[in-house]
């Protein structure tokens, strides 16, 4: 055979090569070539021929098994029990993250900075939800006075939008809290500036961490400046941490009115009063909220609730297990909640096994419980109705998640916690009487098959696993062959 | 699941050869007559189910003798006993690769 003969079915080798994945290619191509200077050096032309021809079929035949293992292993993948909790661990962290990174959802998330949160009350009165201004400023004064039994201290706020002239005739209009003077020292917070700063004879303006970097452009020296809100002097005297405010009210600037201005303002001014409940009356209680009778001038009595700021913190985990609650009691009319009949088998389904079953049900539970609670959590902080909106996305994913949950765990194996596979239909309602029809999986390692009913009948209500004992094994690859090949 | 897997009469005739001594590709299609395109793909389906495993040949060896290194395939233990198991299945196995030419190689 001539050289240049070989050199030909050489070069066909290399173009067959190139069927063949290239992380498979070059120790393909080493072995032909090999196989064949070996033959070229005892064999004549035509059986070399044939013997090159067969390497453009075995090229596309590895090709072939190297893209079914391809496709099989991570089929196998997203079978497997490991990866389902692993998913759902990292969508929880996913939604922990983000609820972290969210100003709106942050201060859920981490200790109130006021001191004593608990005895620190927001007074509303009854029928409103504390989140709007119910109580006038003539309460106020008059609470100042006469509920000294009551709370020790009180503040007042109302959260106005005033129009902010920041220098240079450039103006921005903020939500801005305005507030008794004592406000900060009720709270007893580091987050703000601390009341050694403050001058109290005259009005003095408090700005968020946003609005500082925003409009003021971070500016280290602003302590004292001079602004105008409406029309009014206000002396800046610093900035609030990014998670000081946990009160009622958006406020993006907090203005501490002199005692002379708030004397001024007119008693029928609506707005929040903050308190701290005395000691006395908190001692050895540990709920947070209280309600106080006040007798009114008219002679009629007025209920207000004291709702502890701590509360305000935890709203957002009550109305997520309330909306869970109802998700929960929903469910029936969404799926079943039979998990199938898994008839009794010593041999396979030893008590560790169906402990294995129950656990990692339970696990799907506790993942999918914080990830939805986080998600709603997230979602919610992007609409002004907030509660309502988190009521709802809650309601809506945890009936989902959970209706997820028993469906997913109906179709797995009991025995190796894989999904089943290959769903095959199985007879035809027409022509069975007393069997079934409906739909047969499998489990690829060889422990049983999954009959799901079509109809369910009095003989055959819900699904149900068959084992398959050792006789069926031989038409099964071993367990680790069949998860990973 | 101890069980062996079932293995067609190509492959276990591709098995047979290679455990009678016939250890590299070409000296298996010789003894089993089949194409190149037929054994290769066996083998290597044969090796990914773990009955046979290949080994190239020493760079030093193949130099020494001016040709380029082979590789060579033998069977395993799982081989060995899925052969046994199968040549009960295909008895004439024994009759077409006597074991006794495992010295022609």
């Amino acid at each position: 055979m001539t050289r240049l003969l070989l050199r030909v079915y050489m070069l066909a080798l290399s173009c067959a090569s190139w069927i063949v994945p290239r992380e498979s290619r070059a120790e393909w191509l080493k072995e032909w070539k090999a196989e064949l200077w070996h033959i070229a050096s005892l064999h004549s032309s035509g059986r070399i021929a044939a013997f090159a021809a067969g390497a453009f079929q075995d090229a596309y035949l590895l090709r072939s098994d190297l893209r079914h293992a391809d496709a099989v292993r991570s089929l196998a993948l997203g079978s497997s029990p490991a990866i389902c909790l692993l998913s759902l661990l990292l969508a929880a962290l996913a939604s922990l993250g983000l609820a972290f990174l969210l100003p709106g959802t942050r201060p859920t998330l981490l200790p109130s900075p006021y001191h004593d949160a608990r005895t620190l009350v927001v007074v509303s009165r009854d029928g409103s939800r504390g989140t709007s201004p119910s109580i006038s400023l003539g309460e106020f004064r008059y609470w100042q006075h006469a509920a000294q039994g009551v709370f020790s201290d009180l503040a007042f706020y109302q959260i106005v939008r005033k129009q902010l002239h920041t220098g240079h005739g450039a103006g921005v209009e903020l939500s801005v809290s305005r507030a008794s003077g004592d406000l900060l020292s009720l709270l007893q917070t580091s987050e703000f500036p601390t009341s050694d700063q403050l001058n109290k004879n005259s009005a003095r303006l408090i700005l968020s961490d946003a609005v500082w970097r925003r409009y003021f452009h971070a500016d280290p020296h602003i302590a004292g400046r001079l602004v105008f809100l409406m029309g009014e002097k206000a002396t800046i005297v610093g900035i609030a941490k990014p998670d000081a405010w946990q009160l009622p009210g958006k406020a993006e600037a907090w203005l501490l009115e002199s005692d002379s201005r708030m004397d001024s303002l007119e008693a029928t001014s609506m707005g929040f009063v903050v308190a701290r409940m005395q000691p006395s009356v908190t001692r050895n209680v540990s709920q947070d909220n209280w309600h106080m009778t006040v007798p009114q001038n008219d002679g009629n009595v007025a209920g207000f609730a004291c709702v502890s700021v701590r509360h305000y913190t935890r709203e957002p985990y009550v109305f997520f297990a309330f909306a869970a609650l109802m998700a929960l009691l929903a469910l029936p009319a969404t799926t079943s909640l039979p998990l199938g009949e898994y008839p009794y088998n010593p041999r396979q389904q030893s008590l560790a096994l169906r402990l294995r079953r129950w656990l990692f049900l339970t696990a799907k539970l506790l993942l999918i419980l914080p990830a939805v609670c986080f998600a709603s959590l997230d979602v919610a902080q992007a609409f002004s109705d907030t509660q309502s909106v988190q009521l709802i996305v809650t309601f809506a994913t945890a009936l989902a998640a959970f209706r997820w949950m028993l469906r997913d765990q109906r179709s797995r194996c009991p025995v190796c916690l894989q999904l089943l596979r290959n769903p095959v239909r199985v007879g035809q309602p027409s022509r069975n009487f007393l069997a079934w029809n409906g739909t047969e999986l499998i489990c690829v390692v060889g422990h049983g098959f999954l009959h799901v009913p079509e109809l369910p009948t009095s003989w055959f209500s819900t699904q149900r696993w068959l084992y398959l004992d050792a006789s069926w094994r031989s038409i099964f690859r071993p367990p680790e062959v069949a998860r990973t090949t | 699941m101890g069980a062996e897997p079932k293995l067609s009469h190509t492959a276990a005739l591709i098995l047979r050869a290679i455990s009678t001594g016939y250890i590299y590709g070409f000296s298996v299609m010789e003894m089993t007559g089949l194409p190149s395109g037929t054994v290769y793909p066996a083998m290597r389906r044969l090796e990914r189910d773990g009955l046979i495993q290949s080994k190239w040949e020493q760079e030093t060896i193949a130099n020494a003798e001016q040709r380029p290194p082979r590789k060579y395939y033998k069977v395993t233990r799982a081989g060995k006993a899925t052969l046994e198991a199968t040549l009960k299945r295909y008895p004439l196995l024994e009759k077409l690769i006597p074991q006794t030419e495992a010295e022609h190689v």
